[in-house]
Formats: C-alpha cells, sequence, structure tokens
C-alpha cells in the first residue's frame, strides 16, 4: 500500500517549464508571445520617433484631397481635380483590367502550348518547347520593356496611314490600327433599344444553362444524349440576332478613322498597356502550359485505354474521362499563376501604365509624402485580391476533391449542425465513407441566391467607391470609423457569401448567417442605406434586405434543399 | 512408331525463311515524316505553319545577330557604317560594366574570387564525397565575401552604390537564398507545429509575404524600412533590399520545404518517436535530412525565380543590368540602341536560369527514392 508511488504534492520545478510536456508547449509559447510584443514595441517605438523628428503624422487624410496629377489611361470618370482616392481606385481599375485580360490571354496560350508540346507531331513540339524554355527563363521585366520597345520603336507612325501611297494600313478590315501611338479598336455604340438586346442575350444564356441541366437529367433518366452544345450556342446567338433585328440593330460599332494628325474615334489603348498585357500573359503562359502538360501526363494511359475499351471516341474520350482528372491536377497551380501575373502586373510602373502602384504607391506617395499610408493601402489591396482568390481556389478544390468517392469530408462545425440533429433528415457524410453522392437536379433557387448577393455586393462597391462625392455623400474616408467598417464588413461578407453560394459549398450557411449579422451591424451604426438605390427609401431597403437574407437562410435550413449541401450530406434513405 | 525422318517429307520446311524487310512506308525517314509529322490533313497544315514561322524568323534573326553584326566600333555610328546588323561593340565595350557596374576595375578580381569561393562553399552542401571540415568553410563564406567585395581589414573599401550590373544581381539573389534558408526552415515547421499562436505567426507571416508583389516590398526597403530602425542610425540602400528580398524568399522557401515536410511518409516522423528522440533531435536528425534532400529542386526553382526578380530593383534606382541600359543609352556615342541591350541581357538570364533549372531537373532524379 504504501509502496504505490504517490504523485509528489505541489513540487512544481522551475525547469518543469521546458523539461515537461505539461508545461512546455504553453511556455513556449507565452514566450513567443513577449518577445514578439516586445519586438513589435521596439519596432513602433521607433517609428513613432523617427516620425516625430520629420514632424511627419499618420493618417488618411490626404485621401481627400485633390490629386493634381493626370493618368493618362482610366475606365471612369477622373480629372486632376479629381481626389487621391478616385485616383487609387483608378489605378485599381487599371490592375484588375491587366489582370482580368491577361489571365485570359495567359490561360489560352497557355492550353495551346501545353497541349501542342505534348502533341506527335515533332516540329510543333520542338517549337513549344522553345517557345517554354525560352519564356521562362528570362526575366519578365525584359519581355515587358522589349514589347514595350517593339510597339514604340517598330510599329508605324499614324501619318504612314495617310494618302494613297500609304506605308502601313490598318488590321482586320480597316478597323484596328495599331500606331506607335497605341492600338485603336472599334468600339461598340449602345443606341436606344439595346437595353433589350442585352437582356435577351442573358435571358437566353440562363435559359441554355437551364437546357443543359434539362438534357443533362433527361439523358441520365434515359439515356438519350442530345446536342446540347449546338442547340444552346445556336439558340443564343440566333435569339439574340432576331431581338437585334426586331429592335431596328440599335448596336453598331464606331470604327477608329485617321483625322488630322492622329485617329479618331472607337477605343483608344495605349501601347504600354499592350505591351504590359501581352509580355505578363506570354510569360505565364508558358508556365500554364508547363501546368497543362503535367496535369494531361497525370492521368495515366490505362484511363485512356479503359475509356477505349468501353468504346468512347476519342473525342468523348477527352472530354469525359481525360479533362475531369486532369483540371483536378491542374487547376490549383494554374490560380496560383494567375495571382502571380496579377502581382506581376505592378511592373506597370516601368513601361508607364498606371495602375495602383503608379498611382497610389507612385505619385500619391511621392506628392504627399505618406509613406506609410499609402503602401500599406497598396498592399492591402494586393493581398485582398490574392486572399479572395485563394478562398475560392480553396473551395473549388473542395468541390472537386469531393466528387471523388471515397473521400466526403466532414466540414467540422457548421451552423447547420444546430439542425440537422433536431430534424433528424440530415446525415453528415464522415471521412472515408464510401458512397456516391446522387446528382440532384437544380431547382433555380441558387441562381436567385447569386443574383441577390452580386447585386448588393455591386450596388455597394458602386456607392463606396464610385458615386459622386456630394454634400450628403462624402467620400468613404470622410465617413465615420464605425461606417467604414461596416462597409467592408459587408463588401467581404458579401463576396465571401457569393463565392460559397456559387461553388454550392456547404460553408455557404454559416457565411449567409454570418452575413445577416452584418447586415444588422449597419443597421446598428447607421449606415446610410437610404442613399444606396435613388428613389428608395432606406427603412425599405433594410427591410428587404433582411427579409431576403432570413428567406435565404430559412430556406436552406429547413425547406427542400437547392442543391446545396450535397457535397457533404445526403437524405437518410 | 514410324521411323521416318521429318527432313525427309516433302511439306515440311527444313529451314526458316529469313524475315522479308518491312515494307518501305513504314520505315526509315519517309515511315518517321508520315508518323510524325503529316498524319493528317490538320497536322501537315500544322506543319507546313510551324516551318513558314520557322523559315519567317529564325534567317532574319542569325542575320542580324551574326552575320551582318558589328563587334569592333567606338559609336553607333560607326556601328551602322561598318553593318546593317547587331551593334555588339556596345556589348564589348561596356561588359565589364554590366558585369560589375562601377566596381573599380582594379578591384575586379575580389567579385570574381567571391564567386569562384562560392562554389568551394556550395561543393559539401551539394555533394556527398567532398570532406565534410569544408562545411566549415561554407559557414564563414558569407562574412569571407562581405569583406571580399565591400573590402575592410586590409581590403579597399567600395561604396555600396559602386555595385551594379550582374554582380549586384548575384549578390542580392544568393543572400536571399542563403539567408532565408534557415528562416525558412523555421518558418516551415512553425506552420506544422501544433502550437497555435506560433503557427498563426507563420501562416499570416508566410501568406502576407506571399500576397503582395516583389516590388511593394522593395518600396518598404526604399521609402519605409529606415523609420524601423532606431533613429540615426542610416542603413545601406542594398542592405535594407536585401533585408526585404529575404524576408521575401523565405516565406516561398517555407512553402518549399513545407512540401519537402509533407512528402514524408508518416512513418519516419513516428519512428523518431518511438525511438524516445525529443522534437529538436528527431528534427535535426530524422526528418530535415530527409525533407531538406527532397527539397533541394524546389529551392533551385526559388532561386532561380529570385535571381530574375532582382532585375526589380531597378524600381528604386539601383544599377542592375537593366537600369545600366538606361545608363549607357544616355551616353550619345550610343543613344539610340535598344535592341542589342535586351538581347544581351535577355540571353545572360537565360544561359544562367536555364542551365540552373537543368541542374535541378538532373538534382530531382538523382534524389528520387521511393518511399513505398
Amino acid at each position: 500500500m504504501s509502496d504505490t508511488a504517490q504523485p509528489s504534492g505541489p513540487s512544481f520545478r522551475i525547469d518543469m517549464l521546458w523539461n515537461d510536456s505539461r508545461y512546455r508547449s504553453t511556455f513556449i509559447q507565452i514566450v513567443a508571445l513577449v518577445l514578439v510584443i516586445l519586438a513589435v514595441m521596439y519596432l513602433f517605438q521607433n517609428v513613432v520617433e523617427n516620425l516625430a523628428a520629420l514632424g511627419k503624422t499618420f493618417g488618411f487624410d490626404f485621401m481627400t484631397q485633390p490629386a493634381s496629377y493626370d493618368i493618362n489611361q482610366r475606365l471612369i470618370e477622373y480629372n486632376s481635380r479629381s481626389t487621391h482616392s478616385t485616383a487609387a481606385v483608378v489605378g485599381i481599375l487599371n490592375t484588375l483590367v491587366v489582370a482580368i485580360v491577361g489571365c485570359v490571354l495567359a490561360t489560352i496560350f497557355g492550353v495551346l502550348a501545353g497541349v501542342a508540346r505534348l502533341s506527335k507531331n515533332w516540329i510543333i513540339a520542338r517549337l513549344m518547347t522553345v517557345y517554354i524554355e525560352g519564356v521562362r527563363n528570362v526575366p519578365v521585366l525584359i519581355q515587358i520593356l522589349l514589347f514595350a520597345a517593339i510597339f514604340d520603336e517598330a510599329l508605324p507612325a499614324p501619318s504612314a496611314f495617310r494618302g494613297e501611297d500609304a506605308t502601313a494600313s490598318m488590321w482586320l478590315g480597316d478597323s484596328v490600327a495599331a500606331t506607335n501611338r497605341g492600338f485603336y479598336f472599334p468600339m461598340p455604340v449602345w443606341l436606344e433599344g439595346s437595353f433589350w438586346v442585352v437582356v435577351a442575350f442573358f435571358v437566353l444564356l440562363v435559359g441554355a444553362v437551364w437546357f443543359g441541366r434539362w438534357a443533362k437529367e433527361r439523358q441520365q433518366a434515359t439515356g438519350e444524349a442530345l446536342p446540347v452544345l449546338p442547340i444552346q450556342a445556336g439558340g443564343v446567338i440566333i435569339g439574340t440576332f432576331l431581338v437585334f433585328l426586331v429592335m431596328g440593330m440599335p448596336i453598331t460599332l464606331d470604327f477608329p478613322a485617321l483625322k488630322g494628325f492622329n485617329f479618331q474615334g472607337g477605343i483608344y489603348v495605349r501601347n504600354s498597356y499592350m505591351a504590359l498585357t501581352l509580355a505578363l500573359s506570354i510569360y505565364t503562359g508558358a508556365f500554364i502550359a508547363e501546368n497543362v502538360r503535367a496535369g494531361i501526363q497525370a492521368v495515366s494511359k490505362g484511363q485512356t485505354e479503359a475509356a477505349f475499351a468501353l468504346g468512347l471516341r476519342p473525342n468523348r474520350t477527352m472530354n469525359l474521362v481525360i479533362l475531369p482528372q486532369a483540371l483536378r491536377v491542374i487547376i490549383p497551380p494554374l490560380i496560383s499563376q494567375y495571382l502571380n501575373l496579377t502581382k506581376n502586373s505592378s511592373l506597370a510602373l516601368l513601361v508607364g501604365y498606371m495602375d495602383v502602384t503608379g498611382t497610389l504607391m507612385g505619385i500619391t506617395l511621392n506628392q504627399t509624402g505618406k509613406e506609410f499610408e499609402t503602401l500599406f493601402l497598396g498592399m492591402a489591396f494586393y493581398l485582398a485580391v490574392s486572399l479572395s482568390v485563394a478562398a475560392i481556389m480553396n473551395l473549388y478544390n473542395e468541390q472537386v476533391k469531393l466528387v471523388e468517392r471515397t473521400s466526403a469530408v466532414g466540414m467540422g462545425f457548421s451552423v447547420i449542425d444546430l439542425f440537422s440533429s433536431v430534424s433528424g433528415k440530415w446525415e453528415v457524410l464522415k471521412k472515408g465513407d464510401a458512397k456516391m453522392q446522387p446528382l440532384y437536379g437544380i431547382r433555380g433557387l441558387l441562381n436567385l441566391f447569386v443574383i441577390f448577393y452580386a447585386v448588393s455586393l455591386l450596388l455597394l462597391l458602386d456607392y463606396t467607391f464610385l458615386a459622386e462625392i456630394t454634400e450628403t455623400r462624402p467620400s468613404y474616408f470622410d465617413w465615420p470609423g464605425g461606417k467604414q467598417i461596416a462597409t467592408l464588413l459587408m463588401l467581404l461578407t458579401l463576396f465571401s457569401t457569393l463565392a460559397t453560394c456559387l461553388f454550392k459549398n456547404p460553408r455557404f450557411i454559416d457565411l449567409a448567417v454570418f452575413d445577416l449579422l452584418v447586415f444588422i451591424f449597419a443597421v446598428a451604426v447607421g449606415w446610410p442605406f437610404g442613399q444606396l438605390v435613388e428613389g428608395v427609401s432606406g427603412p425599405v431597403i433594410v427591410l428587404v434586405g433582411i427579409a431576403a437574407r432570413l428567406a435565404i437562410i430559412g430556406y436552406t435550413i429547413v425547406g427542400e434543399r437547392p442543391n446545396l449541401t450535397f457535397f457533404h450530406r445526403v437524405r437518410r434513405a | 512408331m514410324s521411323d521416318t525422318d521429318a527432313r525427309d517429307l516433302a511439306y515440311v520446311a527444313s529451314g526458316t525463311i529469313p524475315p522479308s524487310p518491312p515494307p518501305s512506308s513504314e520505315v526509315g525517314v519517309v515511315h518517321w515524316l508520315r508518323e510524325n509529322l503529316f498524319s493528317g490533313w490538320f497536322n501537315s497544315l500544322l506543319t507546313l505553319a510551324a516551318i513558314a514561322i520557322v523559315v519567317m524568323m529564325v534567317p532574319p534573326i542569325i542575320e542580324w545577330a551574326l552575320i551582318d553584326s558589328v563587334w569592333t566600333a567606338s559609336s553607333l555610328a560607326e556601328c551602322r557604317e561598318k553593318g546593317s546588323g547587331a551593334c555588339w561593340a556596345v556589348i564589348i565595350e561596356r561588359f565589364n560594366q554590366f558585369m560589375f557596374g562601377f566596381y573599380p576595375p582594379e578591384f575586379y578580381w575580389r567579385p570574381i574570387l567571391a564567386f569562384l569561393l562560392m562554389f568551394v562553399a556550395l561543393a559539401p552542401v551539394l555533394f556527398a564525397s567532398v570532406p565534410r571540415q569544408l562545411l566549415w568553410f561554407s559557414l564563414a563564406y558569407p562574412v569571407v565575401a562581405y569583406f571580399l567585395i565591400w573590402g575592410g581589414i586590409g581590403l579597399e573599401p567600395v561604396e555600396s552604390r559602386k555595385l551594379g550590373g550582374f554582380l549586384l544581381a548575384l549578390i542580392i539573389g544568393v543572400a536571399g537564398i542563403v539567408l532565408s534558408l534557415p528562416i525558412g526552415i523555421l518558418l516551415a515547421l512553425g506552420r506544422k507545429s501544433h502550437l497555435i499562436f506560433i503557427k498563426t505567426l507563420c501562416v499570416v507571416f508566410i501568406e502576407f509575404i506571399r500576397g503582395v508583389p516583389l516590388i511593394t516590398l522593395l518600396f518598404v526597403a526604399n521609402n519605409v524600412l529606415n523609420y524601423f530602425f532606431p533613429p540615426g542610425s542610416n542603413i545601406d540602400l542594398i542592405l535594407r533590399v536585401v533585408i526585404m528580398v529575404t524576408l521575401f524568399a523565405s516565406a516561398y522557401m517555407a512553402e518549399v520545404i513545407r512540401g519537402g515536410l509533407a512528402a514524408l511518409p508518416q512513418g519516419q516522423y513516428e519512428a523518431a518517436d518511438a525511438l524516445g528522440l525529443n522534437y529538436s533531435k528527431s528534427m535535426r536528425l530524422i526528418v530535415l535530412p530527409q525533407a531538406l534532400k527532397i527539397s533541394i529542386p524546389g529551392i533551385v526553382n526559388t532561386f532561380i525565380g529570385l535571381f530574375k526578380d532582382t532585375t526589380l530593383v531597378v524600381v528604386i534606382g539601383l544599377l542592375d543590368p537593366i537600369g545600366l541600359i538606361n545608363n549607357i543609352r544616355a551616353d550619345s556615342a550610343w543613344n539610340g540602341i535598344i535592341w542589342e541591350f535586351y538581347a544581351f541581357v535577355g540571353f545572360f538570364f537565360f544561359i544562367a536560369c536555364f542551365s540552373m533549372s537543368r541542374y535541378s531537373m538532373y538534382l530531382e532524379n538523382k534524389l528520387k527514392t521511393d518511399h513505398r
């Protein structure tokens, strides 16, 4: 009895902090926390002293002062009397334009080159190897500068297009002019009635999507396959064209034409933009090509052979067997290439294209001397883009992963778990549950949710950053702190809810609840909802907003589920 | 049984017939051409288009770069008189500047020696057959290189702003990678750690750095970093750039090493625990040696990326090869030259990066040990 080892009372020794695994991790973390706090305090102290020595202050009030510099390429109204914040928005939009167009072009180049590199055609495969290796191993900055130099030096001046003996001619039947001053493209002109053409186009597009789903369900039920794509494309194109004719051809093109010393009309794009976009997309395209090649090679040859053995033709083998598997390998590195392109677009500075690096972190920084504030905002912008794209990518990954039969992963705690135990209708799949998820037809409600969140997001963005600054609507940076925070939170939740909804991710429900809370918070701090939509009073918007969100949440939890949580949950048989 | 021999029967072959040669369309050049270049109308079209592109592009480029080019001249005007092609004379005249920037010519031996010693320092890291004692030299190398390049202890000091060209690109790239390696290892281990605070700290740092462009970090080095040091201290611009580039590279390095840690089978961690090793010992003796070995190709790729990205320092006015282009063009003798500079700098980077990427592919094959 007395032999049993008694825990020897309160014998805590100091060395147990790092020797005893019960205390060690806490101890280490506390030490790390203290060190980090000390380091931050030291750096902060230095910053405060240095700023005081220079007589500088910290604050964002400069954002509402006139920028008094010009930006030569802009998407929204801007002149030198506009504020620094408008200049920053112009820069952000310019960055986004380069990023989006660049990503599309890079994907085209990359997929073509990646597939061509695997081609059995010896000469094509070699050419693509030369392109990929040549472009990948040279700094992108040199390529951007090279393209800018080519456009500035090698393209003809506008005067070369003039007269009988013109040495230069426009491309594509006199519609595109490439000069050393920039590129001129035809611009669509929207006359009266064009609105209905656009509406018809989108309605037909939605109809085409619905038709595709209907055809899929029908094929699953009866085994009969319809020529879906031709019907969809034909329907949209012919239908839109018919409306276009009925409305009296309300959309025309404004072609650039040589007038005086320069081209007039059309869309004018500076060479700096063209050089930047082309060089970035060719550079990134080479990396994407390698990803595509790796993805296709990752699908084992047995898959192709099995598909052939089942009697699938090569086209269908590619579409139904190879591509779905290859895409799972290709997409994640593809997204990180998109992010690289977006980050590399900051090199615009060196060819004189005014993106956010050029406006906010360039001229605004130099004019106001607010290094901390401008760099902070600029980095925050890039970080926001990167993180939101990464978040969407994670959602996508979760989705493609879960299509696999055996890897249904429990998602941890969710608001819906609170209800699922009550209603007992739904079963949470555990990791390793080998269940094929049934394919449910979409009820269409999810599309309405998407539209609701998208419209809310656009309205909010428009009001916050783009609407004209008046007495009743001061610039965002002049708002009281609570409203600024509420706006940012609303943008964040709306964006994330929209993304999860688009990807039919089960986290949708959590984010929708969070979005409702943020909305209520915004109402509580007195966010000016009355000014959001002209002609609609504040209380109406608030009521509609809350009612719509409640309806969405309520329907998602208790109603017949719109194909939403099926990746994790199946109806109990 | 019968005793007739098979040889006696007329219908039994008495020997093997030699194999007939394959049809002429199935062998040789013709077959290869048909199989690889003209296997269908689409393929034939592609082949013809590709041949057209090659014929259109390659001869003019060779003509410009080699046949019509001028290799000795003292100004652009003289170049244009001598030939219509590339004016490589400017590269030859300014070659030292492209290599060393404005480093004093009488001390060129110092960076060259530092460059050669770099390989001596790398040897024990990359090759197991080199004596282990050399590792001490590898550890001391950064200090040696610093004193060789900047001077001190008996060597004539050289100012930072005289550094330029590929020397500068190499200094920033190598310093960034070497310094980021230990930080990257710590960050990767921190990200895998169970200690929630440390893990959060590492994740936030890594994601922040990877989320912003290098150019903004260079702006920080140029504009803001000085404020973080005690008042009155004036840190050299190149040192500030190296600090920011190191932070930048260590985030990417951490991800590479995390990939190496993840590629290691769980059994290795468990085996180390089963042997009773504590955390630091299991990491030092079991996990990291294997994980780092797996990561070496990724580290080389990170270095290639960083080496290419060093060209960005031109935005804060450092004289890297691209910065020197503007500098040389400002000289009235060479005003108007464009393509030769881009061709030369691009080709130089291509040679360096391409050979490194081939080397990393070779390493990848050599180091491949299947853990199955």
